[in-house]
């Protein structure tokens, strides 16, 4: 990947490279993630979906990729961390691939360009009957998180965990926040963000790019220096905490939170990604091998990191009456690794998946951004033959060390309803 | 074993395809810049597959509904007590396996070692390995994984809707069965139903990623061996009235908006090859002038609030089924099937628009294009289209001969309103 600086916080990011049959082009708005923008960040993505200055509804801009050979583009909200990232992803066929159509190219960026940096605007503001819609849609989203039972108790239990800090608000903003947002309230926010924002540009593909450059040294700048959003590592000594939530389900979920103590950048980190293999990511793992298949307790049991904040998390489906047994037998597979109970076979198996992932991410123009995006915004961009170099040195002490450091800090059950 | 090459210079890549002496078909897609390798082993048997006959016998074989995913589950259990996984892990690739309608898969990716993960494979899946308490074992499980789907809102609402269209097909049952049906599961049962459709010539190999073909044509002969018996045995054909089985169905679930899918059961079917292809990439295009964002059905209802960005299209089908469907959450999921209904018939009276098609058909080009993208994807794909008779790169035949008339007609004939039907799942 070749950066270069485009502006003051403005860098791009590319990869000229025929290997695909699409050319990616990606914009990523880093804003803090906090209370007084979450939900404004959130919304705009919905609104600038709805329509730009050039194609001002829905119709008028699919209309506009399907003419473009079935064009993609997305936007949405990442969380990484206290990141909280307004996304744009766009990809479409190569020029190579669409013979006869000499201005393909230029037709693309015309588009992407009036996406991300023309919205559509009414009176100094963004159209309020979008905004009218969309915050009735994000509301909807907000309250449909309860539909998927696994996913909502993995949320339910992160938020518990970070009581009071800033990475328990969740990415999609919230209710009590929309009654004050209007198309005017939510334009200058986006002026604002775009003038006062670290973004990162991705360009992979065999394309010519000076028209990308172009327009980027275009945007303008407000702030003498830029930072990415800083995350801190969850820290706290308390009691382990419980919560609790009753639904109509045949089925409860189980999610255990933990603090690793552990940081992005700091050296252990590859450890740490090692324990998580070995603990419970993927089908060689212990939580898969002993909770699902010697026990048969669950149908899933995984867990998974979320590095940034220092967290890892496992999530699992069990039937009520077995919740004490899976909750005993998941800490026990972890307390087997603290005391360097870990075969051979499993020590690298577990290596052996995580490099299987770091190059599979060569194959994917997406994923590869995702692995050099979290990089940029941690501060710390490890190459991916480094990245695999590190993990196979990883030794086991390394692993039972970092595994020392992990404390249980919430738990969470999914419960059902007397009937 | 030899190999014929099949080039597409449009989009610049090359499958080899070849027939191993035991019957088993396999089908190598070059990807020389690749990191990962992929294949997957496929068997022409799945949910819809309990009653079967063999040449000479008068009765019907029936075999416990979930039978197919069970064995999905069982063939991962090795005699020498490690599951199929560990081998996988100790290699480092990541494996899976699925159970559809119709197939059975087993698959796996890699980065390196793609012979010995190749090898094992084709070993595991040759070598059932079942006992009485290895069965039971997997009840517990798999009584787990059905409950967990008894509770998916999205999965119920699926279910339902093909219980709505269909009267007797067993596609409206579930894959992995009912608890009840599978507590009768047995090894006999396992083994029989096994080496009936486990045979190579039942069977497809897909292979994609940098390999060497002489490797590979070694690795599938030191482990398909051929049956003394050609695959002789014949599912019970499906009676399925023309009709459908009701025009609703209704389940409380635990949902914060009520979802819905509903759609119109295809009157034509039993098709192959490149009929059915083209059948298939008819109806993705009319989907999509009917009902994609660029469409006048999702702006009316957009602008409304009835739906929102979950809303989409989708089809299913085989040789003997088809149908397509409309899905998404809305607060009155009643409102937007009346309205799919009003926009069905508006257009039947005024036509459809040719500029829309044009442009959709650009989009397949695309879409279809982009997918080569994916060695996963062009893998999933290529194994249910060739249990349809469809070969690879088949595509741009069949593309180049759909035209605007054909599409009109098929849209009369798929948007039948005595053929629609609609499944909602509403909050408790």
């Amino acid at each position: 990947m070749q950066d270069r600086k485009i502006k003051d916080g403005i860098s791009l990011h590319s990869l000229q490279t025929n290997k695909f049959k699409t050319f990616t082009l990606s914009f990523y708005i880093h804003r803090p993630l906090k209370e007084e923008e979450v939900t404004l960040n959130a919304l705009l993505p919905f609104i600038m979906k709805r329509g730009s200055g050039l194609y001002p509804n829905l119709a008028a801009i699919s209309k506009k990729l399907e003419e473009l050979y079935g064009g993609f583009f997305d936007c949405g909200i990442r969380k990484k961390g206290e990141d909280q990232v307004i996304c744009f992803n766009f990809e479409f066929v190569s020029p190579k691939y669409v013979k006869n159509d000499p201005q393909y190219l230029n037709e693309i960026y015309r588009f992407v360009f009036d996406i991300v940096l023309n919205p559509l605007i009414y009176d100094g503001g963004f159209k309020e009957e979008y905004v009218i819609r969309e915050k009735e849609n994000l509301k909807d989203h907000i309250e449909g998180l309860i539909n998927d039972k696994k996913e909502y108790a993995s949320l339910r239990c992160l938020s518990q965990m970070c009581t009071g800090e800033n990475y328990a608000l969740y990415e999609y903003g919230r209710i009590e926040d929309m009654e004050r947002i209007d198309g005017k309230v939510l334009y200058n926010h986006y002026q604002d963000i775009l003038r006062s924002s670290v973004i990162d540009v991705f360009a992979v593909g065999e394309v010519d790019l000076k028209p990308l450059e172009q327009k980027l040294s275009g945007v303008e700048r407000s702030l003498v220096s830029y930072e990415y959003p800083k995350t801190s590592v969850l820290k706290k000594s308390s009691d382990i905490q419980v919560a609790e939530d009753k639904f109509e389900v045949a089925q409860g979920k189980l999610a255990m939170g933990f603090r690793t103590n552990t940081g992005f950048c700091d050296e252990d980190a590859f450890a740490l990604t090692l324990f998580n293999s070995i603990f419970g990511s993927g089908a060689h793992s212990k939580l898969f091998n002993n909770v699902r298949e010697k026990l048969s307790l669950c149908y899933y049991a995984y867990s998974r990191l979320e590095k940034q904040k220092g967290i890892m998390l496992v999530s699992s489906g069990v039937e009520f009456e077995n919740f004490k047994k899976a909750h005993d037998e998941i800490l026990a597979q972890l307390q087997d690794i603290r005391e360097g109970k870990v075969s051979d076979a499993e020590l690298n198996a577990s290596k052996k998946a995580i490099v299987n992932i770091l190059m599979s991410l060569n194959d994917s123009a997406f994923s590869m951004e995702d692995f050099y995006l979290s990089g940029l915004i941690a501060g710390k961009v490890t190459d991916i033959e480094e990245y695999i170099r590190k993990i196979e040195e990883t030794t086991l002490e390394e692993v039972v060390k970092v595994a020392g450091k992990i404390q249980l800090d919430t738990v969470y059950y999914l419960t059902g309803k007397e009937a | 074993m030899k190999f014929e090459k099949i080039a597409n210079p449009v989009i610049e890549e090359t499958f080899y395809k070849g027939v191993h002496e035991s019957g088993l078909p396999v089908y190598v897609l070059k990807k020389e810049n690749y990191s990962k390798y992929y294949s997957i082993l496929s068997t022409r048997y799945g949910s819809v597959d309990s009653a079967f006959q063999f040449p000479g016998d008068r009765e019907y074989t029936i075999v416990p509904d979930g039978i197919a995913h069970f064995l999905e589950h069982k063939l991962f259990e090795q005699e020498d007590g490690t599951n199929a996984f560990d081998k996988y892990a100790a290699l480092g690739a990541s494996a899976n396996a699925f159970t559809s309608f119709n197939n059975t898969a087993y698959l796996f990716s890699c980065t390196s070692h793609f012979n010995e993960n190749f090898d094992h494979l084709l070993n595991f899946v040759s070598h059932p390995y079942f006992t009485r308490e290895n069965v039971e074992k997997e009840q517990g499980i798999i009584a787990q994984e059905i409950r967990m789907y008894d509770d998916d809102a999205n999965w119920r609402v699926f279910f339902n809707l093909i219980d709505c269209l269909y009267i007797n097909h067993p596609v409206k049952k579930d894959i992995a069965g009912t608890v009840e049906s599978i507590s009768k599961i047995t090894k006999d049962i396992l083994f029989d139903t096994y080496h009936t459709f486990y045979h190579p010539e039942n069977m497809v190999l897909y292979i994609a990623g940098d390999v060497n073909l002489e490797e590979i044509s070694d690795i599938i002969d030191r482990n398909i061996v051929k049956r003394e018996v050609p695959f002789n045995a014949e599912v019970k054909p499906i009676e399925e009235p023309g009709g459908i089985n009701r025009k609703e169905k209704v389940q409380k679930l635990s949902v914060s908006t009520p979802i819905f899918n509903c759609g119109y059961k295809d009157k034509n079917v039993n098709l192959r090859g490149k009929d059915l292809l083209k059948r298939n990439l008819m109806t993705s295009i009319l989907l999509k002038m009917f009902a994609s964002e660029s469409s006048e059905l999702y702006e009316k209802l957009y602008s409304q609030g009835l739906i929102n960005d979950s809303f989409g299209t989708d089809m299913t089908c085989f040789y003997d089924y088809s149908f397509v469907q409309f899905e998404g959450e809305s607060k009155e999921p009643k409102r937007v099937a009346a309205m799919i209904l009003e926009q069905a018939a508006k257009l039947k009276e005024y036509g459809l628009n040719q500029d829309d098609f044009e442009r959709t058909k650009k989009l397949m080009y695309g879409k279809y294009v982009k997918s080569f993208n994916s060695i996963e994807a062009i893998g999933n794909s290529f194994c249910s289209d060739y249990f349809l008779g469809i070969e690879p790169f088949a595509f741009f035949e069949v593309y180049e001969d759909i035209h605007f008339s054909e599409v009109q007609n098929r849209f009369h004939e798929l948007f039948d309103e005595n053929m629609f039907a609609v499944s909602i799942i509403e909050p408790v």
